[in-house]
This record gives structure tokens, C-alpha cells and sequence, in this order.
């Protein structure tokens, strides 16, 4: 039987069919479920387990040997040993250069001609990529993940990757309210060299000795005189709204373009006269904090607490872990796979019933079509077709609904703080997500005929004579 | 000159129940064939075997020389579309399509209709041969009894079957339908169609070239 008789049937048969507006509402429903519910649930969970896989959130600090007695143990050559031996530990390193910059300022920019090319653009305003541009970092889970331009393991000394847009907000000084936001891309900076004016503040540690104690350490927070260097823009990475914890995003160099600039800061301090606060922390391996990663967020706190235990002077890294946004990930997954699951559910037993009740309503007219000819197959596609006009029509509506949806979200999103643009649904996916929809209101009946395929076979061409 | 022979049908229900016992009879085209008997009498179970609606605990059928009866359903299935044509007492028109889109519906699955142009044009022509040519376009609903039965031999029609099984087609019509369908069905068995109807109304006696009663499974002789 050709598509065109059996479509010439199904949308006749459908005119007639009592269940039709309640089967095409729950599949209506579960095209916004799979499409909207699903898609967030996705971008959620995706950015939450990019968040805790970061590293920083997985590290703990453990301080030097203190200086009281009775004082917290250190990490030295005779107790890394205990750290290390730790269930979950991954590592446990001396506190990774840099430190956290004090003040950083991007002061020009050039091109490849050594032209200045400050301010000349939107992209190059000075301001704006000092405000935008909040740290360096070395150590991050991005440095080789470049969407355009070179990786910082092909590229030379003192070249960094930036993040491939950068939030810049106005922040009015008396309100403390932010005035203008605006996203500005730095792809043009790539093959760009920019100066930067950087002052460190080190948690530097000297000898106890030194002040009169027997052992241990004396902690102190110092800033290093500023120093400038030029790094050469390679390329750039894809900015993941996960990575910004602090709102801000990050210079990436190599951890040896950040020991080079960090060993300048310190010759730099050294030459203006910083020669003995600074000896202990230049020269002595264990005059750090030291940094202990575990092998998940979820097991940093137990690490820290057994090594507080041990007498350790450790702790976790403050301000980076993000509780209200775990939180949030675990209520709204709850959530939204609650409701995609039942909206889903009833699907099914809704066309299950649909399909039931429409067989044992029509068996005098499906005994008719087989007293003509018609063979349970025929019937059988002839039925499922009936699904599929509702489906292609559930999907045009369901899409249109859950596309101005995911465009109002977007929207506000997007032009949200940096929390927010988290939850912004790239429409590839709204259209994968779209296709899934389409292939699961295409199932549910297809399925449901399937089983219900007996009781077609059952029905006798001798019940068109039954009145 | 094609024809039904159906030679010692015996049907038993559950085990139990005889409806049939040794039944022959031969249905050739042309002829205008009426059983008649009271209800339970085994009138309907003979034309359901008949028309391969069912299949005899024993016996054969044979339509135009070729045994059927042992057929796979499908294989029985094409030859109920090419060969018979059916109507019921109760029309089962579909409510949802107009007078000739019913009687497209066998058409639908015959390959030997090209396109959905065709099938509306043989549909119309078969509605005009059963006199609702004016009332083509109308839904089932806004039809008559009569009409609708009459739109039901046209369905019974469409295929252009050699033989048409009714089963008590004037059981839900007043007298003066009667005599329409018995007319129209009478004008078919002239064309060349073998007609074969259950009846326990004596107004279709004198229609019939051939009349046989029925009575407790058994087919008596011929009357006439």
C-alpha cells in the first residue's frame, strides 16, 4: 500500500479520533521536556562537572612548619612521604608559581611591526583588558586547549593564550553597582604583544630562627616592587563560564614563562633591597605553602581533615569552591529529571491507552478491512501513521514553544553576570535535542503498536459482521 | 463462465457446537443465489466460509478451480480483495470519509490502481452505477439508510470482484430500500456477478434464481 493511500486513511481516520488532542498534548509536552528540561539539565550538569574537575577545586594547602610550640608539622623531605601515602592523593607540590598577583595592568599593546596599536579598538582598549583580564595563571586544566592560534607547549618563552572573549563591566564606585557589561572577543590579539605592569603579593616565610624561635616558620604577606614584560598572544581558549570563579578570566603562560616572570619579581625585589626578607623564600625548598590535589572535589575535605589530624597546618583553598552552585546543580537535576521522567511516563501510557482503546473501538471497521483485503500490516502502518501526523505536528508546536523559550533564556542569560552565562543553550544543541524529541514521539507509539500488534492480528474479518 | 464450489464445509465451534455439517453448494457467476433460514440456522456461518472470512473445520472451497481454503492468511487476504465483494448489514461506512472516499477504500491497497486520480474516478463512476451520483460528496452521516447501503455495494464493488457475498443487506432498511438493493444487486447478478445472499426476508424469493434453506447446519436441496 503506497505512503499516499495510507496518509489519504490515517489523516481521515484521525478527523474521528476522540484521544487525538490529549496524545498530541503529552507529545507536545514531551518535546519541550526532552528539548528544554533535558537541554539545561545538560548544560548544567556539563558545566558543573567541568567546575569540579578543575583543580583548584580540588586542592588544599598545608603551611610550613610553625614556629609555636607544639606548632603545626610542615611538609618537609621526612613527612611528604605521609601526605603522599593518602587515599585519594594525587599530588603534593610546592605552592605552583605565581602567587596571587596583587596588581596586574596591561599597559600596551603592539603589533607585529612593534607598532602601538593601544586602544586603536574596542578589543585593544587598555582598560577594558585590564578590568576584563583579572589573573595569570599557569597551572590550568586550559593551557593547551587553544581554539585558534598555538598551544603554549608549541609555543616560545613568554607567550600566553587569553580567553577567547572576556567580560568587561563598569562598576559605578559609591553604588557598587554595575553600570555596563560587555563581552569583547580577543581573537585579533592573537600574533599581539602585551605589556604588563605585574605586582606580587607572596606569602612569604622565614626561619624562625631568625626572630628567636627554636623551629618552624614565620608567615608574612609582602609585595614584590612591579615589574613589566611583554608576552607574545599565541592564541586563544575557549572561555568556559566554569573557570571563572571569581568572575574574572585568566592570562595563561607556561610554568616556565611563570617561574621566569616570578624569578624577575624576585631579582627585581632583591635589587631594591628586599635581599633578607626575602633569602628564606628564594632559597629554602620548604619556605612555602605547599599545594595537595586530590583525585576528586569530593574528597578534599576528608584529605584536609586527616591531615589536620596528622598535625598538619593544612587547609582548604578558600573562595573557590562554589556550594550555592553545586547546590543549585543538585535541586534543579533532581528537578528536571523528575518531571522530564514523568512527563515522559505519561506519555507512554497515554498513547498505550490511545492505541488500545482505538483498537477495540474500531474492531468492526478493522474487521472490515480485512473482510476487503487488508492485511494486518497494512492496518498496522496505517495506525502508526496516524502517530506520526501528530508527531510532526506535536514537533512543530513543541519546537516553536520550546525555541521561544530557549531564545528568552538565552537572552537574559547571556547578558547576565558571569553565573549566568553558564546557562545559555547553544541552538546545535536545541536542534540535536530537537531531533531526539522527534525520534522519542516517534518511538512511544511505534512501540505501543508493537505490542498491541496481537490484538490487530486478533481481530477476525468476520466482526464486520457483527452489527 | 468463473464460480465458487464449496464441497462438504462442516464448521465446528469449541469442539462442541456443529454449525456446518457437509454443506456444498456452488455460487457461478451470474446467478442470483438467496439462503434462507431462521436465526442460528448456520446461513451466516456458510457465507462466512464463502467468503474466506473464516475457514471450515473440513471441507474445500474453491474459487474460479483453485483451492483456497488452504491457503496462508495473506494469500486468503488477496484473494478476498481481487475476487469478493462484501456487504454487511451494518454498512461500516467510515464516518470520517465522503460516500466515494468509502468506496475507494478497497482500491487503496489494489496495486493495479495507479494514483489517488484513478481511484476517485472508478469510485464516482460506481457511485453513479448505484444512483447517488448527486450525494458523492456527502459524508455517511448525511445519508439515508438506503444510501449508505447502497454506498456499501458500491464499496463491494471497487475491486471489480466476480461475486458479491451480502449477509441480511436489508436487515436495517424499510421496505421500499429493500426493493432498491434487491433491485441493484439483481441488476449486478444480470451484468455478470455471482451473487450470493443470506437472507431470512421473503421479499428477495422473488429475485433469486436459486434459493436454498438452511436448517440446523444442513443445506437442503435447491428451491426452484
Amino acid at each position: 500500500m503506497r505512503i499516499n493511500n495510507n496518509l489519504f486513511l490515517a489523516k481521515a481516520n484521525l478527523k474521528g479520533s476522540k484521544r487525538k488532542d490529549t496524545v498530541m498534548v503529552m507529545m507536545i509536552l514531551s518535546v519541550v521536556a526532552v528539548t528544554l528540561l533535558v537541554g539545561f539539565l545538560s548544560i548544567v550538569n556539563t558545566t558543573c562537572d567541568e567546575y569540579k574537575n578543575m583543580k583548584i577545586c580540588r586542592q588544599g594547602y598545608i603551611m610550613p612548619e610553625t614556629c609555636y610550640p607544639n606548632g603545626a608539622k610542615g611538609v618537609t623531605d621526612k613527612t611528604i612521604g605521609n601526605v603522599l601515602s593518602l587515599e585519594h592523593v594525587v599530588s603534593c607540590e610546592r605552592a605552583a608559581l605565581p602567587t596571587v598577583p596583587e596588581v596586574i595592568t596591561i599597559t600596551k599593546i603592539t603589533d607585529e611591526n612593534n607598532k602601538d596599536v593601544s586602544n586603536t579598538t574596542n578589543e585593544t582598549n587598555l582598560d577594558k583588558l585590564t578590568v576584563g583580564l583579572v589573573d595569570q595563571f599557569y597551572d590550568s586544566d586550559y593551557i593547551n586547549k587553544v581554539i585558534k592560534g598555538t598551544g603554549l607547549d608549541k609555543a616560545p618563552e613568554m607567550s600566553c593564550i587569553l580567553p577567547h572573549i572576556f567580560t568587561y563591566e563598569d562598576i559605578d564606585e559609591d553604588s557598587g553597582k554595575t553600570v555596563a557589561r560587555e563581552k569583547i572577543s580577543t581573537e585579533s590579539l592573537i600574533g599581539k604583544t602585551i605589556t604588563v605592569d605585574l605586582e606580587y603579593l607572596i606569602h612569604q616565610f622565614t626561619k624562625g630562627e631568625k626572630r628567636g624561635y627554636e623551629k618552624g616558620y614565620l608567615g608574612e604577606w609582602t609585595s614584590l616592587p612591579k615589574i613589566t614584560y611583554k608576552l607574545k598572544v599565541v592564541g586563544i581558549y575557549y572561555y568556559s563560564k566554569a573557570t571563572s570563579l571569581d568572575g574574572g578570566s585568566y592570562i595563561l603562560v607556561s610554568k616556565a614563562t611563570a617561574e621566569k616572570i616570578d624569578k624577575m619579581a624576585l631579582d627585581n625585589a632583591v635589587k631594591k633591597g628586599m635581599k633578607d626578607d626575602l633569602d628564606d623564600y628564594i632559597n629554602d625548598e620548604y619556605a612555602r605553602d605547599y599545594v595537595v590535589t586530590a583525585d576528586s572535589i569530593d574528597n578534599i575535605a576528608g584529605i584536609i581533615s586527616e591531615l589536620q589530624g596528622m598535625g598538619f597546618n593544612a587547609g582548604v583553598q578558600v573562595g573557590y569552591v562554589d556550594e550555592s552552585m553545586l547546590a543549585f546543580t543538585g535541586i534543579f537535576g533532581g528537578v528536571g529529571t523528575f518531571l522530564t521522567v514523568a512527563v515522559l511516563f505519561l506519555t507512554v501510557i497515554n498513547i498505550f491507552l490511545s492505541v488500545h482503546n482505538n483498537i477495540a473501538e474500531r474492531k468492526a471497521e478493522i474487521g472490515l478491512m480485512k473482510a476487503v483485503g487488508y492485511k494486518t500490516s497494512q492496518i498496522f502502518y496505517s495506525m502508526y501513521l496516524e502517530n506520526i501526523i501528530l508527531a510532526v505536528k506535536a514537533l512543530l508546536i513543541g519546537g516553536v514553544l520550546s525555541a521561544v523559550t530557549v531564545l528568552i533564556i538565552n537572552l537574559i542569560n547571556s547578558s547576565g553576570d558571569t553565573a549566568q552565562q553558564m546557562y545559555v543553550m547553544p541552538w546545535t544543541s536545541f536542534l540535536i535535542l530537537l531531533a531526539i524529541a522527534f525520534g522519542v514521539i516517534l518511538v512511544i507509539p511505534l512501540v505501543c503498536l508493537l505490542i498491541m500488534v496481537y490484538n490487530i492480528a486478533k481481530i477476525q474479518p468476520q466482526e464486520a459482521m457483527n452489527a | 463462465m468463473n464460480s465458487i464450489v464449496a464441497k462438504d464445509l462442516v464448521k465446528v465451534y469449541n469442539q462442541k457446537v456443529t454449525a456446518l455439517k457437509e454443506v456444498s453448494i456452488t455460487i457461478n457467476q451470474g446467478e442470483f443465489i438467496v439462503v434462507m433460514g431462521h436465526s442460528g440456522s448456520g446461513k451466516s456461518t456458510l457465507l462466512q466460509m464463502i467468503g474466506l472470512l473464516d475457514l471450515p473445520t473440513s471441507g474445500s472451497i474453491f474459487i474460479n478451480s483453485k483451492d483456497v481454503s488452504k491457503l496462508p492468511k495473506n494469500a486468503i487476504a488477496d484473494v478476498r480483495q481481487k475476487s469478493l465483494g462484501f456487504v454487511f448489514q451494518a454498512f461500516h461506512l467510515n464516518p470520517q470519509l465522503k460516500a466515494y472516499e468509502n468506496v475507494m477504500l478497497p482500491m487503496l491497497i489494489n496495486p493495479e490502481y495507479k494514483n489517488k486520480a484513478e481511484m476517485e474516478k472508478k469510485a464516482k463512476e460506481l457511485i453513479d452505477v448505484v444512483g447517488l451520483s448527486e450525494r458523492a460528496e456527502h459524508y455517511p452521516s448525511q445519508l439515508s439508510g438506503g444510501e449508505q447501503q447502497r454506498v456499501a455495494v458500491a464499496r463491494a464493488l471497487a475491486n471489480d470482484p466476480d461475486f458479491i457475498l451480502a449477509d441480511e443487506p436489508t436487515g436495517n432498511l424499510d421496505s421500499e430500500n429493500e426493493v432498491i438493493i434487491f433491485t441493484l444487486l439483481k441488476e449486478l447478478a444480470q451484468q455478470g456477478k455471482g451473487i450470493m445472499v443470506v437472507s431470512h426476508n421473503e421479499s428477495i424469493l422473488e429475485y433469486a434464481d436459486r434459493v436454498y434453506y438452511m436448517k440446523d447446519g444442513v443445506l437442503g436441496d435447491e428451491k426452484r
